[in-house]
């Protein structure tokens, strides 16, 4: 018999009522937890005013070098100006310390946790996020079924952090039981955040200034 | 009271004190002179039960044969008369105090610990043998060089107490088990293990410290020894906690063969007292689940896999960066330019997307062979993504090695 | 559009700048710049060079300074006018003076202050800062701009932009600099270098503190201008068009304190002149004389050189009257008026050498006069000068430290990272070995692979850095006497010594801007001299002065001719010794000709063996023209001198006297950055041209490229010949004296206290030892049962003595012998240490009974406190062993450099002899080209880089000196043995000619061994 804490409290909803807003669950009537996301247009948008606490949160780029993570920077940096830690599962790339530290990102707070495969990746952040020792989990996955990310949703739920799953654009119409699903698309000296999907908000798009710099 | 002196061919002062440590088996008085490269072994109350001086000096001579050490003896009934014998070569043991003076009569003056200043006056004024020096007036040797040389006198002829600090214990933790027989399983292993956990956990207690790390090295029959480090990212004293964590590392590592001795070290503790201090400063709950999370990752990922960030002064992308391995960040250069989130190892481009603005240069390298000139743009791509590329001054070929992501 | 570049580090930015003046200058020339400004950090020390080159290329130099803040931002100033020359100079000083040598220290405060008319460059620091800027806008400038370097960072375009709105908002025009540190890209690893060396650390490690890349050198316009906006550039050019002060235009001005009101300047030197002229010449002075001094003074009006005189004769006048004994030499110290003045002894009627020679009326620089003093007492004259005109208008040149190969593979190595030892290693290996095509070898040696790219790098590196300007040093006595406030003239800082100040300019510097120079030197044998003189009126009874020793004395030459020089001044060393037995020196010409002859330039020029032939009529004596003959008759048709060879440029190619000089003084940096050519073809179509054959035109070329940097001016040897002479005769006629007074102003010379005694020795003076009861401070004579004079050696001698502490043993001896050695520590309240000295020196041997019981009875001086003192119990006498003779002489080398036992060879003699092994002193009887043995304590070691490589030792026993010649075969095979060991048996071929004997060494053996304790000191040169 497994341990009374991996019994799901919250049973995956039949992916029709997922889709409709405003259904509500009972323990999930209280007013979502979040973080502001540092760019008020895309605040305004989530349900919370935020990036969801406690839930998973599915990015999903059309192509990389964008601004993916940039989007995150102003978060991250308040998590870590609160001696939060933030942690990269399984980067595509390296995590670049100097590009860390411009964006405000305590190099200290931050964990680069490499793994061999999707599996192992999925376990780190799972447990990272079900410790809730970290301020937020940034996990690459190139998993496409939707029965690891329910563990993480579970696990971010136990940890309160901030829990973003990078994935593939395959992806991109399959059901995914993270609360908040999210396409980011390249624009014009901007980077352009569509709401697929918000558990308790409505969808949206909007274009962030993330380049600012060149 | 008898002294038996050392003089250690080892200079070093850790080499001294575990060599303290190991005289520790001889004597409950051990005494260590590090300037001097003096041990001192009080025997006269150990005399009776290693069954006499014969046969205590053979053990110790046999003793320091093992440690391979070429050391050099000497016994008589104050320490600083058995540090001067051991100076010379082939000495016979002086028991009594009365013996004394004509034992040391012919040794010669350089090897006394008097002042420098002192032995190179009485060389000066033609003297040459302790014999000579123990022969003149007191008065007239304390007139010239201070009560101290009369005392250090009095002190190696026993007309006056020498009393000594005795040396303490070791700072540092060693433990050995030999298994009678080969041990083929890792259960076996654990048995041993965990004992000698909680005696290590004893050992903490004791002396109200704890761990950061724990090398553990299993020696085979036939291969090089597997060694294992455990690195705990918080201060641990809990056996059962060590045990847990080795355990996973050790059913995750490939013993080549048989095990023939565990040898368990553990070369620095923490104070408790400090460990405390600093838990409470950090004042954030999730930082003990934050280190336990840590040894979790590191047990099952390898090492290698979960990797602090650091910074290197270099202008060299490629090295302006590194993966920390202690815990604590260095302390942070002046900032860096602009630069991209990801870091890729250079790979070449044909198609070259459009640039962005002036670029930046970077020359450096030349000392190590690596001299790199690299001019530095930002481009993008048809797509939209932005990359960071550099063109190769030598070759004129473009290399992309970041993304902003 | 055309730049000038207005922020430009050289070389004197030391480990900062990478490039020579010269350097910069050519390539600024090279690339077409407009102008070039030289700022190095406060300070103006590289810019005469500079100045200098820029006048060779026809570039226009722009003078000014940069100065950091703390916070990394900077600021240039330029110098547009003479007025904001001085500002910047007086500036300098003030931020060199406020802060220990080799730094600055600057405030915003100092350049609210103290600027009105320079321009002035703001830097910013790398996160710049608007407060900054602020600041800057609001100095009392003559004009202000914010600086902008394109360096190709990645933030140089987001810098730009930022300075224009900062520019906008504060009304600042930007101007583009290069921040230019080298004059070409090639010199990016030599900057990587400098940095790490300013660190202290590696290249490797250096980081973020190197530049980015190597863009700040001095970049073609093309570049230029597609990285600036045209209006940076173009303002450039306006603020070179504004700055038009040029180092050429600074007006120098005498000090004029020395001329009483009322006459004139010239009717003072003349009235001088002549007061002197009667004092020389009793009798009336000779009418050619008048003529001559007449005509000197006449070039001296012209010239205006008569404050310059003047300052001499005061300076010298001001040594007489302190009985300080002092020489001039130099180009116009052997003139008719400077014997007059007293500058000089040498009669001008004595030496043929013409007084325009040395002061042409073409060269607008004074003339040079290097004036001598007794060492120990040149610091009285130097304070008299501070005194006499102020601090602020007096300091002392300075001297640039050179990168020089050992100090050079050093920095580098370390920087390079190679460990201590290796560089430590590397160094010290090098000090044997010249030529860069050594390192290889020395690093196989080393057990390193030359071939690797540290070994390359290392060897590329030293050879760009050597002569780089490391630091600056205080010149050993040349002062610059000024007027007016030096500072408005140069920069002064301050000096490693305490109150000494020196300006930021070197000796070349102010010849090449012609400014004033009196070089006060420090010389070591007129010490000895007066001591040797004072020493024999004491003895003689009567006084006896340097004026008093006879002319000509032919027992003196005589000595000469053997080769007995030791002590004598200049003609002492080995090479000296060996040649006086073959040029036979019979005359004070002779001498003259002997101290300039064993020079880098006759030798290098070949010189050396034409001369001794034609002068031993073994080869016949020709002049290739009548003109010549004038130049070169006194040396046997044989140029010896460097006037020589200039004159031959003069006479036979055309040169005028400054062109000559030119020559002479441009050689050197010819040879570095060439220009040469141009020389080579005015030298030989002039000697063509007036008839000469080309093959003598290219061997007089070929002596000329010798003697420019090397070449010994007649002038100064001509000065020098009279103290050879003078210290000659001492030796000869007084050698108890002349022994004493060398002892007395050791160290000096050659030879250690031993070394000089034991060849008094051997020359029949007689020495007592050193005793408390009968020494004094310094060594005495003393009459033996013959009346003769002997050396009483003096407490002096004693190692580890102070004088003070020997001088009162001196003075309380005055009331009485000492009683004991706790009577004399009492009544001299000596130091233990001082008591111990003088018992290790056996100066209380007498006293005591012997050394050792000397020693118990020094330990056993109590010190009691006040009313006690003195009353310490009286101890039973102690009976201790007398120490064996060998023991003694150990004993007497430690404690006083000496010994008047035995030699410690003589005491090894019987062992030498078993092993067939000859006196040094038996070696002259021998057949030349046996084979022979000798031993001895080496006592010299010298590897001339004129000797391709030989090295010359120096063997002493008991019976005289016996010389080596180690070829480098024998070098690398019995290294050990030559370069470690203290005493040698070395086994050879004998060569004798003409009295010089020599052993050629085949095989050197260590027997260092047999020393035992004896402590000896080789003399190493290289």
């Amino acid at each position: 018999m497994p341990p009374s804490s991996l019994i799901p409290r919250s049973r995956p909803l039949p992916p029709v009522l997922q889709e409709i807003p405003g259904i509500w669950r009972a323990h999930e009537l209280a007013p979502v937890k979040a973080r502001s996301t540092g760019h008020g247009a895309l605040d305004a948008l989530l349900p919370g005013g935020g990036w969801p606490i406690g839930a998973l949160t599915e990015l999903i780029p059309l192509i990389e070098g964008i601004g993916e993570v940039a989007v995150l920077q102003m978060a991250l940096k308040r998590l870590c100006d609160e001696k939060r830690h933030v942690v990269f599962v399984h980067p595509p790339y390296i995590p670049y310390a100097p590009a860390l530290l411009s964006a405000g990102l305590l190099l200290p707070r931050v964990l680069w946790v490499d793994a061999a495969h999707d599996e192992d990746a999925h376990w780190a952040a799972e447990q990272t996020l079900r410790e809730g020792a970290a301020g937020a989990v940034l996990l690459w996955s190139h998993a496409v079924a939707d029965r690891p990310l329910r563990r993480l949703q579970l696990a971010a739920e136990a940890g309160q952090s901030l829990a973003f799953i990078y994935r593939p654009v395959v992806t991109l119409d399959s059901s995914s039981p993270a609360a908040l699903r999210i396409v980011l698309r390249p624009a014009p000296a901007a980077l352009g955040v569509e709401v697929l999907k918000a558990r308790g908000g409505r969808g949206g798009a909007v274009f962030l200034p993330v380049h600012a710099h060149v | 009271m008898l002294w038996l002196c050392v003089v250690s061919p080892v200079q070093e002062k850790h080499a001294l004190k575990a060599l303290a440590s190991w005289a520790g088996q001889f004597s409950s008085c051990v005494c260590l002179d590090a300037e001097r490269r003096l041990l001192w072994l009080e025997i006269g109350s150990s005399l009776r039960y290693f069954g006499g001086l014969d046969v205590l000096l053979k053990k110790v001579a046999a003793g320091l044969h093992a440690l391979t050490l070429k050391a050099t003896i000497g016994v008589a009934p104050t320490p600083e008369a058995a540090a001067l014998l051991a100076r010379q070569p082939q000495t016979l043991p002086v028991l009594q105090l009365d013996h004394l003076r004509q034992a040391l009569a012919a040794l010669p003056l350089n090897e006394l610990a008097m002042l420098p200043a002192a032995i190179a006056g009485l060389q000066a004024s033609g003297l040459t043998s302790v014999g000579e020096l123990l022969a003149l007036p007191r008065d007239a040797l304390a007139r010239r060089w201070g009560l101290q040389a009369t005392d250090y006198l009095q002190r190696l002829l026993g007309e006056r107490a020498d009393p000594r600090k005795p040396y303490r214990a070791p700072q540092t933790y060693y433990r050995r088990f030999d298994f009678a027989e080969p041990v083929q399983t890792v259960e076996g292993l654990l048995f041993p293990l965990r004992r000698i956990l909680y005696e290590l956990q004893g050992y903490l207690r004791g002396r109200d410290a704890a761990l950061q790390a724990l090398n553990v090295a299993f020696r085979h029959h036939d291969h090089a020894d597997t060694v294992l480090t455990l690195r705990t990212t918080d201060p641990q004293r809990d056996a059962l906690r060590l045990f847990a964590l080795l355990r996973e590392k050790l059913e995750r590592t490939q013993l080549p063969g048989a095990v023939t001795q565990i040898r368990l070290g553990v070369e620095r503790f923490v104070a408790l007292r400090d460990t405390q201090l600093h838990l409470w400063d950090e004042s954030e709950r999730h930082d003990a689940s934050w280190s336990d999370l840590l040894d979790k990752l590191r047990a099952r990922l390898g090492d290698q896999a979960v990797r602090r960030l650091g910074l290197r002064d270099d202008h060299r992308p490629e090295k302006a960066w590194c993966v920390e391995s202690g815990a604590a960040a260095a302390d942070l250069p002046p900032a860096f330019p602009d630069r991209p989130l990801w870091l890729l190892p250079p790979r070449p481009i044909e198609r070259l997307p459009k640039l962005l603005g002036r670029p930046e240069r970077i020359e450096a390298g030349w000392w190590n062979g690596e001299d790199s000139s690299r001019d530095y743009y930002i481009a993008q791509t048809a797509e939209g993504s932005r990359w960071w590329l550099y063109r190769e001054a030598a070759t004129a070929r473009w290399f992309l090695q970041g993304i902003w992501a | 559009m055309s730049y000038a570049e207005l922020l430009c580090a050289s070389n004197f930015s030391f480990q900062r700048g990478a490039s020579h003046p010269y350097e910069l200058v050519e390539r600024a020339k090279e690339l077409g710049y407009a102008a070039l400004a030289i700022t190095d950090e406060c300070s103006l020390a590289g810019i005469v060079r500079a100045h200098d080159a820029a006048k060779d290329a026809g570039v226009k130099l722009i003078i000014g300074s940069q100065f950091r803040f703390p916070a990394g931002e900077r600021v240039v100033l330029l110098a547009p006018n003479h007025a904001a020359y001085t500002e910047l100079c007086e500036f300098i000083t003030q931020a060199r003076r406020a802060s220990k040598k080799g730094s600055y220290a600057i405030s915003r405060k100092a350049f609210a202050s103290a600027l009105k008319h320079c321009i002035g460059l703001c830097m910013p620091a790398a996160s710049i800062d608007e407060e900054v800027v602020c600041w800057f806008a609001r100095l009392a400038l003559a004009r202000h701009y914010l600086a902008f370097t394109h360096g190709l960072a990645q933030d140089s375009e987001r810098r730009l932009e930022i300075l224009r709105k900062l520019g906008t908002a504060s009304g600042l025009p930007l101007v583009a600099v290069g921040d230019v540190h080298y004059h070409q890209r090639e010199r990016r690893p030599v900057h990587d270098v400098l940095t790490a060396i300013r660190l202290a650390t590696t290249v490797d490690q250096i980081g973020r503190a190197a530049f980015p890349n190597g863009e700040r050198h001095l970049r073609p316009l093309a570049t230029l201008r597609k990285l600036y906006p045209r209006e940076l550039l173009a303002a450039t050019l306006d603020i070179a068009l504004e700055c038009s002060f040029s180092l050429d235009t600074l007006h120098y001005e005498y000090p004029e304190e020395l001329v009483p009101a009322g006459v004139s300047a010239l009717q003072h030197l003349r009235k001088l002149t002549l007061e002197g002229a009667a004092r020389r010449w009793p009798a009336g002075v000779p009418v050619e004389v008048r003529a001559q001094i007449d005509k000197e003074l006449a070039l001296i009006a012209v010239l205006r050189y008569e404050h310059y005189f003047l300052t001499v004769e005061d300076v010298v006048r001001f040594a007489r009257s302190k009985n300080i004994l002092c020489q001039g030499r130099g180009s116009a110290a052997n003139s008719a008026v400077c014997y007059c003045l007293g500058v000089t002894a040498v009669d001008p009627a004595r030496v043929s050498m013409l007084f325009e020679r040395f002061v042409s009326k073409e060269r607008a620089e004074p003339p040079d006069i290097d004036i001598d003093f007794e060492h120990e007492r040149r610091e009285e004259v130097i304070q008299y000068v501070y005194n006499k005109y102020g601090r602020h208008r007096t300091a002392l040149a300075a001297t640039v430290i050179c990168y020089r190969r050992r100090m050079a593979v050093r920095d580098v190595g370390k920087a390079l990272g190679l460990s201590l030892e290796v560089v430590d290693a590397l160094s010290q290996a090098l000090q044997w070995f010249d030529g860069d095509a050594q390192l290889p070898e020395e690093f196989v040696k080393l057990g390193f692979d030359p071939r690797t790219r540290m070994a390359r790098h290392l060897v590329a590196l030293v050879k760009q850095i050597v002569g780089f300007p490391r630091h600056l040093s205080q010149h050993v006595g040349g002062f610059v006497i000024s007027q007016h406030s030096l500072s408005t003239l140069v920069p002064v800082e301050n000096a490693a010594m305490a109150d000494r100040t020196v300006i930021q300019w070197d000796k070349n510097d102010l010849e090449s801007l012609g400014l004033l120079k009196v070089d006060c030197l420090a010389l070591g044998m007129l010490t000895a001299i007066r001591r040797a003189l004072d020493l024999v009126s004491l003895f003689r009874g009567r006084t006896f002065k340097m004026e008093d020793i006879p002319d000509a004395d032919p027992a003196t030459y005589d000595m000469l001719c053997r080769g007995e020089s030791v002590g004598v001044f200049q003609v002492e060393s080995r090479a000296q010794m060996s040649m006086l037995p073959r040029l036979k020196p019979r005359c004070y010409y002779d001498l003259v000709i002997q101290v300039a002859i064993i020079r880098p330039g006759p030798i290098q020029g070949g010189m050396v063996h034409p001369y001794l032939r034609r002068r031993q009529g073994e080869e016949k004596v020709e002049y290739p023209s009548t003109a010549l003959e004038r130049v070169l008759k006194r040396t046997y048709g044989v140029p010896l001198f460097q006037e020589q060879v200039m004159e031959i440029a003069i006479v036979a190619a055309g040169f005028t006297p400054g062109e000559a000089d030119m020559v002479r003084r441009s050689m050197a940096a010819w040879q570095r950055r060439g220009g040469l050519e141009q020389f080579r073809d005015k030298l030989l179509q002039g000697m063509l041209d007036r008839g000469y054959t080309p093959q003598f035109a290219n061997q007089i070329y070929q002596q000329i490229l010798g003697f420019g940097s090397y070449g010994f001016p007649e002038s100064h040897a001509a000065s020098f010949a009279l103290l050879a002479y003078t210290s000659s005769w001492l030796r000869c006629h007084e050698p108890a004296a002349f022994v004493a007074g060398l002892l007395n102003s050791w160290p000096m010379g050659f030879y250690a206290p031993a070394q000089l005694v034991n060849d008094a020795r051997r020359n029949g003076v007689s020495f007592r030892p050193v005793d408390v009861q009968t020494s004094d401070w310094y060594c005495t004579l003393e009459p033996d049962a013959a009346g003769v004079p002997v050396v009483r050696v003096g407490l002096c001698m004693i190692t580890g003595l102070v004088q003070q502490e020997g001088r009162a043993i001196v003075m309380a001896r005055a009331h009485g012998l000492f009683a004991s050695v706790d009577d004399l520590a009492h009544r001299a309240t000596l130091t233990r240490r001082s008591l111990d000295a003088l018992a290790r020196g056996g100066a209380l041997n007498a006293l005591a009974g012997h050394r050792r019981a000397a020693h118990w009875q020094a330990f056993g001086v109590e010190r009691l406190p006040g009313a006690l003192a003195g009353t310490s119990a009286q101890e039973p006498v102690l009976m201790l062993p007398q120490a064996t003779e060998a023991e003694e002489i150990a004993a007497d080398y430690a404690g006083l450099g000496l010994s008047l036992g035995r030699h410690p060879l003589a005491l090894l003699r019987s062992r030498f002899d078993r092993l067939h092994v000859h006196r040094a002193a038996d070696l002259a009887q021998l057949k030349s080209g046996r084979r022979v043995r000798v031993a001895g304590i080496v006592t010299h070691r010298q590897r001339p880089e004129t000797a391709s490589g030989v090295i010359f030792m120096s063997l002493e026993d008991e019976t005289g000196i016996s010389n080596l010649i180690v070829w480098p075969r024998i070098q690398t095979t019995q290294r050990a043995a030559l370069f470690g060991a203290r005493l040698i048996i070395v086994e050879g071929e004998l060569q004798s000619a003409s009295n010089v004997t020599h052993v050629i060494a085949e095989k050197i053996r260590d027997y260092t061994a047999w020393l035992g304790r004896l402590p000896t000191q080789s003399r190493d040169f290289h």
